[in-house]
């Protein structure tokens, strides 16, 4: 079978962040719209590797939006000096259920380890799909990087 | 009863010991570890009762260091709590000789259900 898409990646990232919002016990399922150019905030990316591909999954937002949404995996915000640990266990809790949407699609695919930054990665080797998740006063921003050489 | 909580994340590590607690089946001593290396010290040292495994993590894998654990003759009970759980990895997990598998995000009810099945 072929590597999933970008759009497929995306499709998946968002099934997996509704499925941690829906866990978090608000009343809001979030909705999803195309994501802006400029990035929001920091985030926690995580690479996914299949055989002769790799593709890597992120979500990035203010610390605010990043906080609350972390809340929603462990039943209270992180402090401020957990924000790092907390995005990047959301950003590997993500990918892990990413990972089983798509396993009988890909089934080799390993994840790596999460990696939070303040800043966007070095953009100009991928092709970027990025989602805007919204629930009210909170928006936030699922991202997919595929290397481009591995776009074709 | 002495329960090692094995993650590389902090906040997960507190949140499974909140859960813990608040499963409401006795008094428990709370160990933590934040890979499989220094589990496998930890479980020599302390002889948990339960080990509370992630399985993606720096150094080792959690199924690794199960496999360790077994090798170096431990038959400590050991559960998964990860974000990870396609059939193949829970089928490794069983094969294993782990007693429970959890995947995330998981609720305190989802651990304390996994504790009555191993806690006596």
């Amino acid at each position: 079978m072929s590597f999933p898409s970008a759009p497929e990646w995306i499709e998946a990232l968002e099934a997996a962040a509704t499925e941690v919002v829906s866990h978090g016990g608000g009343s809001d399922l979030p909705e999803f719209e195309a994501g802006d150019a400029a990035a929001p905030g920091g985030g926690a990316f995580i690479s996914l590797m299949g055989p002769g591909h790799s593709v890597r999954l992120g979500v990035v937002g203010s610390t605010p939006a990043l906080k609350r949404l972390a809340a929603m995996l462990t039943q209270e915000e992180p402090a401020d000096d957990e924000l790092k640990d907390a995005t990047c266990e959301l950003a590997n809790v993500l990918a892990g259920n990413v990972r089983k949407l798509l396993s009988a699609r890909v089934p080799e695919l390993t994840l790596g380890l999460p990696v939070y930054s303040t800043q966007a990665p070095a953009l100009e080797r991928y092709q970027v799909a990025r989602s805007a998740l919204k629930l009210p006063d909170l928006s936030a921003e699922l991202w997919v990087m595929m290397p481009k050489a591995a776009v074709g | 009863m002495k329960i090692l909580i094995v993650d590389d994340s902090k906040v997960t590590r507190k949140f499974i010991g909140r859960c813990i607690r608040q499963a409401g089946l006795g008094a428990h001593d709370i160990e933590e570890a934040e890979n499989g290396l220094e589990a496998l010290k930890r479980v020599a040292e302390l002889a948990p009762d339960l080990v509370v495994t992630d399985w993606n993590m720096p150094h080792m894998t959690g199924i690794d260091f199960l496999h360790q654990l077994r090798s170096s003759g431990s038959q400590v009970n050991v559960g998964f709590i990860t974000s990870e759980g396609t059939d193949v990895m829970r089928h490794q997990a069983k094969e294993g000789g782990a007693r429970f598998f959890i995947t995330k995000p998981f609720t305190p009810e989802s651990v304390r259900d996994a504790l009555q099945q191993v806690l006596p």
